[in-house]
């Protein structure tokens, strides 16, 4: 039986002409009120279309008038067998409430998109004799600055329309409906100066969906206001610990220049690199451990030069999950954390820019409508250091070119149907550096001639999703471009990395009953790539291996060039199942396979959540976590091709607690156990590395997000407790465990802002994190033929620098005109100017050593414009 | 890697160590390679002999000296310091103070199919070396000296030649001028009253600059095969000028002689130096060290006079 479904989504509402006078935010804004319908008329199906199970959409601009009545109807993207006309007919009889201005009803012109949807022919069965089960649906409406909207009608109509409720957002902008029959629900917003927003959304029995939605207020038009609205909905969760957060917070967070990417430090488990490099250190795990990806793709570079910048413009982000440990097998081939960065879809609501200049660099973002379906945004961004540099620099050093980086990125999104949604995304960053030393500098002879260093990507992204039907989703990724690195010094050093990147992601979901959830994927990573190095023999990355000295006096043996490839497959399983209503269990395999190293990986994961409580969820999760050695390790001629898979076992478990709304508290304990990792061999002799090395992490996190809607003021705290210990020889009787080179015993982080009336806001962030270890000097031995003096470690990472502490703060003043907004903001990093110890460096002979200093106070001014 | 970093910023943001070319202390600056009947070459081949000998400085007079070597083959490894691979072939010892510099006498036999010999000594300035010397060790003991004195321990590699291809010679200073004058004064002994010996004069905290230069004898620079830019060729060495002083003021440690510069070039000021001269002067001696990266070597020291 077929059942028509006429879905109806306000895209575009009208609104009054408003004068084009700038405005302080504290003045009073006129208040404006959509049309509101308050008589929906069901479209006669056509009879064709519908034998052919033909669905379709029609969106139409119509006239509603000062008195409500409903004229001038056109349709605007028409669908053609007769559905134009059937829902032309329908909204001619559609009644409104008419729009008002200060109360006062004035005339509007807008569209409305309707939606002819066949009935799924078969519906899920439910159990005879079981009660009918219900969930919950809840939500917060939020505006984009985060003040709660109070008084937004919220109308809930099922997708069978059997069933319709109606709510107004309380205190806070919350909302609830109980008792729902599981399955499909529109959810429609609508609050005065902010229009409509309608959303698609699902409720699961004896399970509280949890929504919140941004909404944005109206932008005023010559003579008609636009209504526009951004929903963000958390999905249901699939791992231990998934920390969420969102770019309207994160670019306000002090001490990040507004860089929401750089904001990922102040999150529980993350250590802080030293310099602020921009090194990823999540749960005690190497750099390399870790993962990032945009937009489901892994990202080759998260940040520009030593972290200052990140390399994707933060206003086109939507938001960002940190997942510290116990991931879903969606990610595979890294055993550390991993951050998914998600961008959001370019603006439909008219043409947007934000310009924004600050003394570290300029940016430029726009956003456009590229026809009814289809949007499109680039951003450029480059660095001013250049500016500046030469100041910086001694007489002896020539600047080849001075360090420049900048990245850019174009999006385009297109939704040729209510099913599907393409994306397009173009995106790149280069950094490149280069000096030259006529005469060394300080004690390394060696230390002379060319310095270069560049690094750059260039990729093209596509995605496509379609929902294949009510119960199923298919995700589609690929992604293709080259990426080169080069670092030369002198005569003596030369890496040069050149290889092209592609990846690709298939993945199915589907869920066959309310209660499951599967998920299939196969992911590809090909990489072909030629590399050059010469230099000093390679050894393991991390702890203090090599033995160090001057250049000059190392080995240096003749030019080592590669051309492989990797061809790494990887296949992956989820199923979700919610075995009883308040545990859910989330088991997953993934099984990979490198060529490079000939082998293969499984990875078995298990998940499980319980909410033992309204608001209080216990979890823990157990899974394996593999990935292939390094390029340089696994390569003929550099590295041992016999490698193999380097391991870890992840366990954790914790709780999270919502005692009210706004106020998130969490603690986890976790514990890693890693095997198979890739050491050097003793002396660093052929074939130069092995699967020899242990691994062990553990301890806990607690955090708390304090975000009360209707606030003025937002906060994080996180607190880890951590040791991360590495074995590089067990069977060396004489080799013990020592402390990775990250390992941070405690890493606290209070961060706080208000936002004070007449658009000024103010902002901290306080850092207490324990120093980095380092290897004392035992003494050193001298090579006369080269001048060189060869230092002998003492035990590796045995001390420790002092407890690093500093203050970030973040002041900044909007300004908001007709049509655009104007911020000013000033960033401070490091306030008392605390001169942090990051290191010793030591004289010729390694007999006396100073204190190096972190980075000192930089205050960052900077200038942003937004259409 | 991380060293590297530390050092950026050791050199953008921190405070800095006495610089390297300060001689405070005795130091080795050096040693000779010469084979035995060709003293010109650096490079022995299997069957010849070769004398190796330390080049040593100090602030003043150089103080008595106790050492001891061993000759061995070298264990393999890609970092490190280096060590021994089995026992030593050779045990050289001078444990009666003297102010020579260490000197011996290595051969190479006749069958020897490495490239290298590995020296490891150990060297005691103004007291009793440590004999105990554990050659196989990669970390072995530092402690240089028994007791008072100031010691060094030295690892480094007499190369030997299995396949004569590019024969090496010993660079030779040709010339040390002051401000484009030669510069001939030389200081043997402890520093003392300078003023009217007729030697280049600074001030005591003046910023007048002094320009060192130092050329090479032809044919200094050797072709070979070696690396340019990360890639096999046959290139021209670099001569590579280490200076040393006893006080504060020289503008960096190192200098090249190279395509691009045929003198090495330093500048001098007097105005950094620490503690004022007394009226009679004090003296400053300078010392040049030559090498060709390849284990040639040559080197000279000057004087000078700082009056306040």
């Amino acid at each position: 039986m077929r059942r028509l479904l006429a879905a109806v989504c306000l895209l575009f509402a009208p609104a009054v002409v408003e004068e084009a006078a700038a405005q302080d935010p504290s003045e009073e804004a006129p208040v404006l009120s959509p049309p509101r319908l308050i008589r929906f008329v069901e479209a006669e199906y056509p009879t064709e279309a519908a034998a052919a199970g033909r669905e379709a959409s029609v969106v139409l601009e119509l006239t509603v008038a000062a008195d409500g009545a409903v004229s001038d109807v056109r349709v605007v993207e028409g669908a053609g067998d007769g559905f134009d006309e059937a829902a032309q007919a329908a909204v001619e009889r559609f009644g409104f409430e008419p729009a008002t201005r200060n109360g006062e009803a004035v005339p509007a012109r807008f569209r409305y998109r309707y939606v002819f949807e066949l009935a799924d022919p078969e519906p899920e069965p439910e159990p005879v004799d079981a009660p009918p089960p219900t969930g919950n649906l809840e939500g917060t409406v939020l505006a984009t600055d985060d003040t709660p909207i109070v008084g937004a009608e919220v109308i809930l109509t099922s997708a069978d329309q059997t069933l319709a409720r109606r709510a107004l957002t309380e205190e806070g902008g919350t909302f609830r409906f109980e008792g729902l029959p599981p399955g499909s629900y529109e959810v429609r917003l609508r609050a005065a100066e902010y229009g409509d927003v309608v959303q698609t959304e699902e409720v699961r029995s004896d399970e509280v969906t949890g929504l919140t939605y941004r909404m944005a207020p109206l932008q005023s038009d010559e003579d008609e206001n636009t209504y526009s609205a951004v929903a963000v909905i958390d999905p249901p969760p699939r791992e231990v610990t998934r920390r969420t957060l969102s770019r309207e917070t994160l670019t306000r967070i002090p001490g990040t220049r507004g860089d929401a990417l750089r904001a990922i430090e102040i999150l529980p488990g993350v250590a802080r690199p030293p310099f602020g490099s921009g090194q990823l250190v999540i749960r005690g795990s190497a750099p390399g451990d870790s993962q990032v990806f945009l937009d489901g793709v892994p990202l080759p570079q998260l940040y520009h030069f030593g972290g200052l910048t990140s390399v994707i413009n933060s206003r086109m982000l939507e938001r960002i999950d940190f997942f510290p440990g116990n991931y879903s097998p969606r990610y595979g081939r890294k055993m550390g954390g991993i951050i998914e960065v998600g961008t959001r879809d370019p603006r439909t609501d008219g043409v947007h820019g934000v310009a924004e200049l600050s003394v570290i660099d300029v940016s430029l973002l726009a956003e456009f409508p590229m026809g009814e379906r289809a949007s499109g945004a680039f951003s450029l961004r480059r660095s001013l250091i250049d500016v500046v540099f030469d100041n910086f620099v001694p007489d002896s050093v020539g600047v080849t070119a001075a360090p420049v980086y900048y990245d850019y990125q174009g999006w385009i999104t297109w939704r040729p149907t209510d099913r599907d949604r393409v994306r397009v995304l173009a995106y790149g960053a280069s950094d490149r550096f280069a000096i030259n030393l006529e005469d060394s500098l300080a004690d390394d002879p060696g230390v002379r001639g060319n310095l270069d260093l560049t690094s750059r990507f260039n990729f093209l992204q596509l995605g496509w999703d379609r929902q294949v039907s009510r119960r199923t989703e298919l995700d589609v990724d690929f992604q293709s471009g080259p990426i080169d690195l080069e670092f030369g010094l002198g005569d003596l050093i030369k890496f040069d990395l050149r290889l092209w990147q592609t990846y690709g992601r298939l993945e199915v979901r589907h869920r066959p009953t309310s209660r499951v959830r599967l998920i299939a994927g196969a992911d590809i990573f090909v990489s072909p790539f030629d590399l050059t190095y010469t230099g000093p023999a390679i050894t393991q990355g991390e702890g203090d291996v090599g033995g160090g000295g001057t250049l000059n006096s190392m080995d240096i043996g003749a030019p080592l060039v590669v051309n492989s490839t990797a061809f790494r497959p990887g296949f992956y399983v989820e199923s979700d199942m919610r075995l009883l209503e308040p545990w859910q269990v989330v088991l997953g395999a993934r099984l990979d396979y490198a060529s490079e190293i000939d082998q293969f990986a499984f990875d078995p994961r298990l998940v499980s959540l319980v909410e033992v409580y309204p608001g209080l969820k216990v979890k823990m999760g157990v899974g394996m976590f593999s990935q292939p050695p390094e390029f340089q390790e696994s390569v003929e001629t550099l590295g041992n091709t016999d490698l193999e898979w380097i391991h870890s076992a992840h366990f954790g478990g914790g709780l999270d607690w919502t005692p009210t709304e706004g106020i998130q508290l969490g603690v986890e304990g976790f514990y890693k156990r890693l095997w198979n990792r890739v050491v050097s061999t003793q002396g660093g002799v052929p074939p130069r590395f092995e699967n020899e090395g242990i691994g062990r992490i553990y301890g806990m996190e607690v955090s708390a997000r304090i975000d009360p809607t209707g606030r003025r003021f937002f906060g994080y705290l996180s607190y880890t407790l951590s040791r991360s210990e590495r074995l590089d020889h067990p069977d060396d009787s004489d080799d013990q465990w020592r402390l990775f080179d990250f390992d941070q015993t405690h890493i606290f982080t209070l961060t706080g802002v208000y936002r004070l009336p007449r658009g000024w806001e103010i902002g901290g962030t306080l850092r207490l994190v324990s120093g980095n270890p380092y290897t004392p000097i035992a003494g050193s031995t001298t090579d006369p033929t080269y001048e060189a003096y060869i230092p002998v470690n003492g035990r590796v990472n045995s001390r420790r620098n002092p407890l690093f502490n500093r203050l970030d703060i973040r002041i900044s003043k909007d300004w908001i005109f007709d049509g655009w907004k104007l911020a000013l903001f000033l960033d401070i990093q490091n306030v008392y100017n605390r001169q942090n110890q990051e290191g010793l460096i030591f004289n010729y002979d390694y007999t006396q050593s100073v204190t190096i200093t972190g980075l000192p106070i930089i205050p960052a001014l900077g200038f942003r414009g937004e259409l | 890697m991380r060293r590297a970093w530390l050092l950026l910023f050791a050199l953008a943001c921190g405070d800095q160590p006495d610089p390297g070319y300060l001689v405070i202390k005795p130091r080795i600056l050096g040693n000779f390679i010469r084979v035995v009947g060709d003293e010109a070459r650096t490079d022995a081949r299997p069957g010849e002999s070769v004398d190796y000998e330390l080049v040593i400085t100090a602030p003043d007079a150089i103080p008595d000296t106790t050492w001891v070597f061993v000759a061995c083959r070298p264990a393999p490894t890609s970092f490190g310091a280096g060590f021994c691979e089995g026992a030593p072939d050779a045990f050289f010892a001078s444990t009666a103070p003297s102010p020579d510099p260490p000197r011996i006498r290595v051969d190479v036999p006749e069958d020897y199919t490495q490239d290298s010999i590995f020296l490891l000594g150990r060297v005691c300035f103004g007291g009793a070396v440590r004999t105990d010397l554990d050659a196989t060790d990669p970390e072995m003991a530092l402690q240089a000296c028994e007791g008072e004195g100031t010691g060094v321990t030295v690892t480094t590699s007499i190369p030997v030649e299995l396949e004569v291809v590019d024969v090496n010679h010993q660079p030779g200073i040709a010339e040390v001028t002051l401000d484009d004058v030669p510069w001939e004064a030389e200081l043997v002994g402890d520093r003392g009253p300078c003023a009217g010996l007729g030697w280049p004069e600074f001030h005591f905290g003046s910023p007048d600059d002094f320009v060192i230069a130092i050329s090479a004898t032809d044919g200094s620079r050797e072709e070979y095969e070696g690396l340019q830019e990360g890639e096999i060729a046959r290139v021209l060495e670099d001569l590579q000028l280490s200076f040393f002083a006893t006080e504060l003021g020289l503008e960096r440690r190192f200098s090249f002689i190279s395509d691009t510069q045929d003198r090495a070039n330093l500048e001098y000021t007097a105005e950094e130096v620490e503690g004022a001269p007394p009226a009679e002067g004090r003296a400053i001696r300078f010392d040049f060290v030559m090498r060709d990266g390849r284990g040639g070597i040559d080197r000279i020291s000057r004087a000078a006079c700082l009056l306040p």
